[in-house]
């Protein structure tokens, strides 16, 4: 009899299932639109060339050593990846209340965030604080803050199937009667997995009634400059609710930006209303740190940091963001003419209107089914697709069984 | 009014913090004898030979890209960890009931070990079980188990200040009368903070009380081959455990072996009774890990991976290793050496019994205040001291300020 004997089977994370199950599958033309990592157009991932060139740079320099990193993580990281998100010349910086915690990515930051507000926003340990996260959102939100020990998380409207566009209304609404104090979780940009993102207006709308009802913004920014191609333009939302006075967190992930996806390259920014109360608050993620990886893996942030704090690299780095920024739009673009020169019922303007790597097809489960099973396409069953895994080769096939999953099934 | 101004200022972390006050003192003879992390006879750290070769090997290898690693982490880097500690020809390996969660560290390891306990050991999420450490332990121990929700963490007796060694009697008392399913923190070898292991027939003692009473072995193995310069001897211990028949843990960490600690490199090795439970473990692992920081760190697994699994490579590893190891038991030896020429009052044979990084010297809370404020030499309150700050250099000087304390101040 084993110790583990009443251990259930946990079923597999779905995107990764997916990917195992396109390994699997001999058809020629297989296609995997699956989970969200940048592909060149010969469809193989791409390691950025100023990555390359600055891990050629550290593996030469004798100066550095493995020494374990401070618990919060290498300064010159956090401080660079605070400022990419905020602006290097944001008053809140001069103000000295912007504090960060280097993580494992962007999964790394929020659940620190999330543990830390379990521990000691609105009450010390308040599980019941409600968690608010989309309706769609990134699969592993809700499990991040179920972890960390809050019992109630809640969806907010987003996703307005019906008109494939945001349910501001809705989420508007959710806002005004969500109890004081919920935590919201809001994508920066290039939403996951809509990739429909609201406007400056509607951000503005968005962040009055969060201040009133004083509710606390956790955004997620996995996606900074790989949204637009502009780290400014994709950072808006962030440093409009910093500048409107909010005390918030920001978990950035440099895994998509950087292509260091396996490197796990993640920040918390934390914006507080001042040093004292931000000091106090760093030196408890400090203990939940400690418990957790007590200190944070160099390699990926020595390449981060390396790279935003030399004028020169930081100029070849955009330059590469834009690379897959243009590719993404460029796909984009072709999708959707050539369903449209099919004459694929229904309208595809949600393809060139959504922003990021992900687009929310629209596609219903059946659909899906069919995409994968009849045509080997492979997609999420939400209908969400990576744009990244389409390339010149293979956009013809994919419209072409776009079109017949749409006329056939239903 | 800050939403965090109820947040309360964490005290730092021990170690951390004697290094920095190592690091703000100007006494040019000043000595850190604190946190645990080799020095060369510079009193430099060392970066190995052979991580620096693997280093470039990597930098160098175009088949390598950055994608996301599985979520249980490098295969190879999993399988060859579990090895090392088990034997390559570990007929438990050869059942197929062995399995490795690549983890950030010893901590992370620990963590994710104490995670999954917590949900499926001993009922399901009994918080309840008790957790044992050894007194003194590590002190992130009994943080990482109350943090994954144990509420229940206690000492197990260990040390016997009196006589300076292993207080095998108190242990096995401990072991008889707790209750059954206890969990048991045990050092593979090592021991931190005392230097002192159990024998190998004092082992065998604790085997049996522990199948008898159905206790859970946890092992914390951080000093693989760093103990005494052999990595199979260091892991007898373990092997004897897996070799009758109990599941266990073990959470290995390679930051002090391969010198690695600022890349996180850690294993939790999980043995199970048969290749059927073990799925249905990892599976459960594959979930607590997701919401923690997703999957792992790729750039330490690759240099350990790559290492242990070329023959080339892993021989100049284990001289590295044995570097490391014979420059500790040099300073062992010359320490105990001018203790006795000065005529130090007391015995100092528990410098040259002890085994590992560590030395625990017996030294009072007020004698150890002494060395630090009078005598720049850093040492923790507990009077353990880091074989490896001794260099000689500053042996004499430490020698010196020992016999002071010991005969200045009681």
């Amino acid at each position: 009899m084993s110790l583990f004997s009443d251990v259930p089977q946990a079923p597999p994370v779905a995107v990764f299932k997916l990917t195992a199950d396109f390994r699997e599958d001999s058809h020629p033309q297989k296609v995997n639109l699956g989970v969200g990592a940048y592909r060149t157009d010969d469809c193989q991932p791409w390691v950025l060339p100023v990555v390359k060139k600055v891990e050629r740079l550290l593996v030469e320099d004798n100066s550095l050593n493995h020494e374990y990193l401070p618990i919060l993580g290498l300064p010159e990281f956090r401080s660079s990846a605070s400022k990419v998100a905020l602006g290097d010349d944001n008053p809140a910086f001069k103000e000295n209340r912007v504090g960060a915690v280097q993580a494992l990515g962007g999964t790394g930051a929020l659940r620190i965030g999330a543990d830390f507000l379990h521990r000691w926003y609105n009450g010390v340990n308040n599980a019941a604080t409600p968690v608010y996260v989309s309706a769609p959102t990134w699969e592993n939100h809700n499990g991040v803050f179920t972890d960390a020990g809050f019992k109630d998380i809640r969806p907010y409207h987003y996703w307005d199937a019906a008109k494939r566009g945001l349910d501001l209304t809705g989420l508007l609404d959710d806002l005004e009667k969500a109890p004081e104090h919920s935590i919201f979780i809001l994508h920066a940009c290039a939403h996951n997995p809509t990739g429909t993102d609201p406007t400056q207006e509607e951000w503005k709308t968005i962040a009055e009634v969060m201040k009133r009802r004083k509710l606390f913004p956790f955004f997620d920014s996995a996606y900074q400059g790989f949204a637009s191609g502009n780290l400014e333009k994709d950072a808006w939302a962030i440093r409009f609710f910093v500048s409107q006075g909010f005390e918030l967190f920001i978990a950035q992930s440099f895994s998509k930006n950087f292509g260091l996806y396996n490197e796990r390259v993640g920040n918390l920014t934390v914006v507080s209303k001042d040093n004292e109360n931000l000091t106090r608050v760093l030196s408890q993620m400090e203990k939940i740190v400690r418990t957790t990886w007590s200190n944070p893996p160099s390699q990926g942030a020595r390449i981060v940091s390396k790279t935003l704090n030399s004028p020169e690299l930081f100029a070849e780095w955009k330059d590469n963001v834009k690379t897959m920024a243009d590719r993404v739009l460029l796909m984009r673009d072709q999708l959707k003419s050539k369903l449209l020169a099919l004459g694929t019922p229904g309208t595809w303007d949600h393809i060139t209107q959504q922003i990021g790597m992900f687009s929310f097809t629209g596609l219903n489960p059946k659909q899906v089914e069919y995409l994968i099973k009849e045509k080997h396409v492979y997609l999420m069953a939400s209908g969400r697709i990576n744009m990244c895994g389409l390339t010149s080769k293979n956009i013809d096939y994919v419209s072409q069984a776009i079109h017949e999953a749409v006329t056939k099934v239903q | 009014m800050s939403v965090f101004c109820d947040v309360q200022q964490a005290a730092p972390v021990a170690v951390f913090k004697l290094t920095q006050d190592f690091n703000n003192d100007q006494f040019p003879n000043k000595v850190n004898l604190g946190v645990g992390a080799y020095r060369t006879d510079e009193g430099k750290p060392w970066v190995l030979p052979v991580v620096k070769k693997v280093e470039k090997l990597i930098v160098h290898d175009d088949r390598l890209n950055h994608e996301y690693l599985p979520i249980l982490g490098l295969p190879e880097f999993r399988s060859s960890s579990s090895k090392i500690v088990l034997g390559d020809d570990s007929p438990a390996i050869r059942e197929d009931r062995v399995g490795g969660v690549q983890c950030l560290g010893g901590t992370g390891a620990l963590k994710m070990g104490a995670e999954f306990l917590r949900r499926f050991y001993n009922g399901s999420n009994n918080t309840k079980t008790p957790v044992y450490v050894s007194a003194p332990t590590w002190e992130n121990h009994n943080a990482v188990f109350s943090s994954a929700g144990f509420e229940d963490v206690r000492p197990y007796k260990y040390w016997d200040a009196e006589k300076r060694g292993l207080d095998l009697s108190g242990f096995l008392r401990d072991l008889e009368s707790c209750p059954e399913r206890s969990i048991f923190v045990l050092h593979a070898c090592a021991h931190n903070p005392t230097g002192t292991d159990p024998s190998q027939e004092q082992w065998k003692q604790i085997a049996e009380v522990m199948m008898r009473r159905k206790l859970f072995a946890f092992f914390d193995s951080a000093y693989q081959g760093f103990a005494s310069g052999n990595l199979d001897k260091d892991a007898w211990a373990v092997c004897y455990f897996v070799s009758m028949g109990i599941e266990m843990f073990c959470a290995q960490s390679f930051s002090k072996n391969f010198g690695l600690y600022n890349e996180r490199v850690g294993n939790l090795t999980i043995v199970a009774r048969d290749a059927d439970n073990l799925k249905r473990v990892l599976s459960q692992m594959e979930k607590i890990v997701r919401t923690t920081w997703s999957n792992p760190p790729s750039q330490g697994a690759r240099i350990v991976a790559i290492t242990l699994n070329s023959p080339e490579l892993f021989s100049e590893w284990k001289d590295n290793v044995k570097t490391m190891a014979d420059r500790v038991l040099l300073m062992r030896a010359q320490l105990k050496a001018k203790l006795q020429s000065l005529g130090t009052p007391g015995t100092w044979d528990h410098i040259t019994d002890q085994i590992g990084m560590f030395s625990f010297t017996g030294l009072n809370s007020k004698q150890v205040e002494y060395m630090v404020k009078e005598k720049h030499v850093y040492l923790m309150a507990s009077g353990r001291i880091n074989m490896c700050g001794l260099t000689s250099k500053n042996i004499d000087y430490v020698a010196e300020s020992i016999h002071e304390a010991v005969t200045t101040v009681q």
